[in-house]
């Protein structure tokens, strides 16, 4: 087997060095597993929503947040959307001492001329869409989304036009990511659009009294379809949404993510829809797409209901070595996780393993990621109500809201957001939200962004254990290999995971893996299944190292 | 690939078509049959399009259900499931009505109006569509237009009920209401049993001051739609003007309720303001000035150009003595068209004569 492998040193962190801090106990943790890291980082970022007094619909959605390592110097770059037409998204490049410099003018990538100025920008996806070897970045909005060439001396390019990728620049887009769904070695770009929204058409909503207009409920619109981009790997993409079978015009999406639920190799999308059931499409191979949802159980939740999806993620919480699917939802309605059983149905176990603490907040943003290095998945929610004046009409809903922080323990998940440290005691009007490891310390840091607010970046200090991050890089397949199955066993424990930075809510994660190993010092066993169906199988991998892994 | 992986290779085989088929047979002779039908469908059209998700009639029939249910997320869903089946079939009609009444349900009437023309193109002169395009006409203030397609879907076919049924608001929002009366007990006398049709004939009657028939009519609606608050809301409407001040309160107690979702639509706002007005008229007419004072102030916040309120209010603090108050409400009454009786604009000091009240007495 031709195995050639890339170790990179661990930087800057000592990992054995500390002794037991932010070790879980029974009672909880003894250093909050985040610190409030955003100042001393120099992020001066402020995000505009727009927000005026007619309650547009789409000030009210916020804007995500992306991690880019658009330089390729192996430390997570951050990019920001900005809400309100005629502003300027914003490019932090990572300085590798805990500090961020604003690069957005040199990069060109601020998104507020030409044809996106009366745009409000939503969502965000990094991929290499043209297989150069960096990272490009998509932008959605409710106006012409924007995709943006990486030239790879830091500076991007407008090549929309060219790409053939903006859409009717009356759509609302939200959520999206690159993935290479045909298997042919160039990444394709879902796009998830949320309503048939005009600004012209936008009834008053609430008491008619001073103060009291409130943002509408999305039943009153029509949803709008998805959009599925075929990356025809010369610079432009077709829109094959409806050939695809993704063109629903019921849905009203907001999240989307991937996974392979079938374990069939091929990488299948969840799209989390508002106040509509939510879409499993499930990839047939040929370059279609099934919607499962109503089969595997994962439209409604258990009692048949449709809810209020926003944010999502799949990832496998109880080591089964299937992938499970988390959505957050409105308030009053729990962020419910449907387990795969592996039969082609799900199961929604939400209330019966602990996530009941998730009923009274209104979700967005999500992660299912390995908090503590403790070789599973935690949860962590960002929550913020749509509805700015809420206390007017109940006064026990805030606009403003804390985070939840789920701690996995066998399956089942503890809320430890209280235990957590002041970062996660202030309420924010949460929106976005992605993790990378940004200082290489060995353990996922999150960054948030919020409405109308500064975003939060949340550096992770919990972590005394073992870990091993993935850079993939694929010959074959396309450049970073998204969508490869990565089988890790270390310690005894086997852990399933997938090379896939999509997922949480209008936001886009590290394109490297993080995987926690608990104690164990070496992977005995490393798989990698790339899309291009090579199987590749690395043996005695150190621990605690940044290994890059290009495909055979 | 990863060969022989594949996490559903226990799942069951893919169901024939036919299969589906046979079971949608099935609902589609129950979902209409008892009471129940509508909510009992829900998961067998749900397991249906688990089987075969290009069923348009699968989706339309579970869109049908959920409307049935009646709340405001399952109208969403009722929207979204008739939409998937006119994407796979935009030839149906039945489900292109239905989306209509979605619409309704949910105040959007220009989308209905646009579902019902492009109905009409596919099947011109349909007396079920022509109605709903007439109600669309109606509720975007186009009474006389309503008037004349209610009028052409009569001719097409004479029995349809909802064509008199919105023929007869049409008649009602033309001020022509003895006539709007008469076609609404038409529509009842031919065994009609929606509660819609009650709450708008008993409502009719109140403004005619035919109290005893209004109060019968309203009651017999009630039982029809006993969760239906407008109708506990006219019910006390009616009692009140009659005289009936504890039956009145009753009724109101009835119509108190909590919104579903703190995301409040223009019918639930509509329908929080009536309450709070009707409590501070029938407050006013038990002599209860303070009580009264804060219903109408309750219902003027909620709808700052109720005229009926405002007059009201004026009333109440003139009672109070407190003039200046009363001065200032009775002038917004005025401005609105709803000018306080001679009787009491004397004993305010005079004020001038203004056109006829729109608000309700």
């Amino acid at each position: 087997m031709n195995v050639r492998t890339y170790i990179v040193p661990v930087v800057a962190v000592a990992i054995w060095a500390t002794p037991l801090a932010g070790q879980r106990n029974p009672g909880g943790p003894t250093t909050p597993p985040f610190a409030d890291v955003t100042a001393q980082a120099k992020i001066t970022f402020v995000h505009d929503s727009g927000a005026s007094p007619n309650k547009y619909m789409v000030e009210s959605f916020g804007s995500g947040v992306a991690w880019i390592d658009y330089d390729n110097d192996g430390y997570a770059d951050l990019f920001f959307v900005n809400g309100a037409p005629g502003t300027s998204n914003a490019l932090y490049h990572n300085s590798k001492d805990g500090t961020f410099t604003d690069v957005t003018r040199q990069a060109g990538v601020a998104g507020n001329t030409g044809a996106n100025t009366k745009s409000y920008k939503t969502g965000v996806a990094v991929g290499d869409f043209d297989n150069d070897g960096f990272l490009d970045v998509y932008v959605t909005a409710f106006g012409p989304n924007i995709l943006y060439r990486n030239n790879g001396n830091g500076t991007f390019s407008d090549v929309t036009a060219t790409a053939g990728v903006a859409g009717p620049p009356s759509e609302w887009s939200t959520s999206t990511g690159f993935f290479d769904y045909d298997h042919d070695g160039d990444l394709d770009l879902y796009v998830a659009n949320y309503l048939n929204y005009k600004l012209t058409d936008n009834p008053y909503c609430g008491f008619q009294k001073p103060g009291y207009r409130m943002y509408c409920s999305p039943t009153m619109f029509d949803g709008t379809p998805d959009r599925l981009y075929k990356n025809n790997g010369n610079g432009t993409f077709t829109d094959v949404s409806k050939a695809s079978g993704v063109a629903n015009p019921a849905g009203k999406g907001l999240g989307v993510a991937f996974c392979d639920v079938d374990g069939d190799g091929w990488t299948d999308v969840y799209a989390a829809n508002d106040q509509v059931r939510n879409f499993l499409y499930r990839n047939n191979g040929n370059g279609t797409f099934r919607d499962i949802a109503y089969g595997a159980g994962v439209g409604f939740d258990g009692e048949g209901k449709p809810q209020a999806g926003m944010g999502t993620d799949c990832g496998d919480i109880d080591g089964d070595g299937r992938p499970d699917i988390f959505v957050t939802n409105f308030e009053d309605e729990l962020d419910t996780l449907y387990k795969n059983l592996g039969d082609g149905t799900f199961k929604d176990v939400t209330a019966a393993i602990g996530l009941r603490s998730s009923y009274g907040p209104l979700g967005f943003g999500a992660k299912l990621f390995d908090v503590d290095n403790d070789g599973d998945l935690d949860i962590y929610v960002v929550n913020g109500h749509v509805i700015d004046n809420v206390q007017l009409y109940r006064p026990s809903s805030t606009f403003a809201q804390k985070p939840l922080l789920y701690e996995n323990i066998g399956g089942r998940f503890r809320d430890i957001t209280a235990q957590s440290g002041p970062a996660l005691q202030l309420a924010r009007v949460g929106r976005g939200l992605a993790v990378a490891d940004f200082d290489n310390d060995g353990d996922l840091d999150v960054v948030v962004s919020n409405q109308g607010q500064a975003p939060l970046l949340l550096k992770n200090q919990s972590s005394p254990r073992s870990w091993l991050t993935i850079r993939a890089k694929g010959r074959k397949s396309n450049g970073f290999g998204l969508g490869a199955r990565v089988d890790i066993e270390a310690g005894g424990i086997k852990q399933v995971r997938e090379i896939n930075n999509v997922a949480s809510y209008l936001s886009s994660n590290d394109i490297r893996l993080h995987v926690g190993l608990g104690a164990a010092r070496t992977v005995d066993r490393l798989t990698i299944v790339w899309p291009s169906g090579t199987r590749q199988v690395l043996t005695n991998v150190a621990a605690n190292q940044i290994l890059t892994v290009e495909e055979p | 690939m990863l060969a022989g992986a594949t996490l559903f290779a226990q799942a069951p085989a893919p169901a024939s078509p036919a299969i589906a088929a046979a079971r949608l047979e099935r609902v589609r002779a129950q979902i209409f049959a008892s009471p129940d039908g509508l909510k009992n469908a829900v998961p067998e059209l749900q397991a249906i399009l688990a089987l075969d998700p290009t069923l348009a009639e699968a989706h339309m029939l579970l869109g049908a259900a959920y409307r049935g249910l009646g709340t405001e997320i399952f109208a969403g869903e009722a929207k979204a499931e008739l939409q998937q089946a006119l994407e796979l079939d935009p030839g149906l009609v039945a489900a292109r009505l239905m989306l209509t009444q979605v619409y309704f349900d949910l105040g959007r009437c220009a989308n209905a109006r646009d579902e019902a023309t492009v109905a009409l193109q596919l099947v011109p002169g349909q007396s079920q569509l022509l109605a709903s395009l007439a109600e669309a006409e109606r509720c975007l203030g186009n009474a006389e237009r309503a008037l004349a397609l209610s009028n052409l879907a009569i001719q097409a076919d004479g029995r349809l009920p909802q064509a008199r049924y919105y023929r007869g608001l049409a008649l009602l929002d033309l001020g022509r209401r003895d006539e709007g009366i008469q076609q609404l007990q038409e529509v009842t006398n031919a065994g009609v049993v929606s509660p819609e049709v009650y709450l708008h004939l008993g409502s009719a009657l109140t403004d005619a001051k035919r109290y005893d028939d209004a109060i019968a009519t309203l009651t017999f609606g009630a039982k029809l739609g006993p969760s239906i608050r407008e109708m506990r809301i006219e019910l006390a409407r009616a009692y009140r003007l009659k005289g009936s001040l504890v039956l009145a309160d009753q009724q109101l107690t009835l119509a108190v309720g909590t919104p579903a979702n703190v995301q409040v639509t223009t019918a639930y706002q509509r329908l929080e303001a009536a309450l709070s007005r009707e409590r501070g008229l029938l407050r006013l007419k038990q002599g209860r000035l303070s009580p009264a004072a804060e219903a109408l102030q309750a219902a003027i916040s909620m709808d700052p150009a109720d005229a009926a309120s405002h007059q009201a209010l004026a009333e109440v603090y003139l009672r109070q003595g407190l003039l200046p108050k009363a001065r200032e409400e009775a002038a917004l009454a005025a401005s609105l068209g709803a000018p306080l009786p001679e009787s009491l604009q004397q004993r305010l000091g005079g004020t001038a004569s203004t056109p006829p009240a729109k608000g309700q007495p």
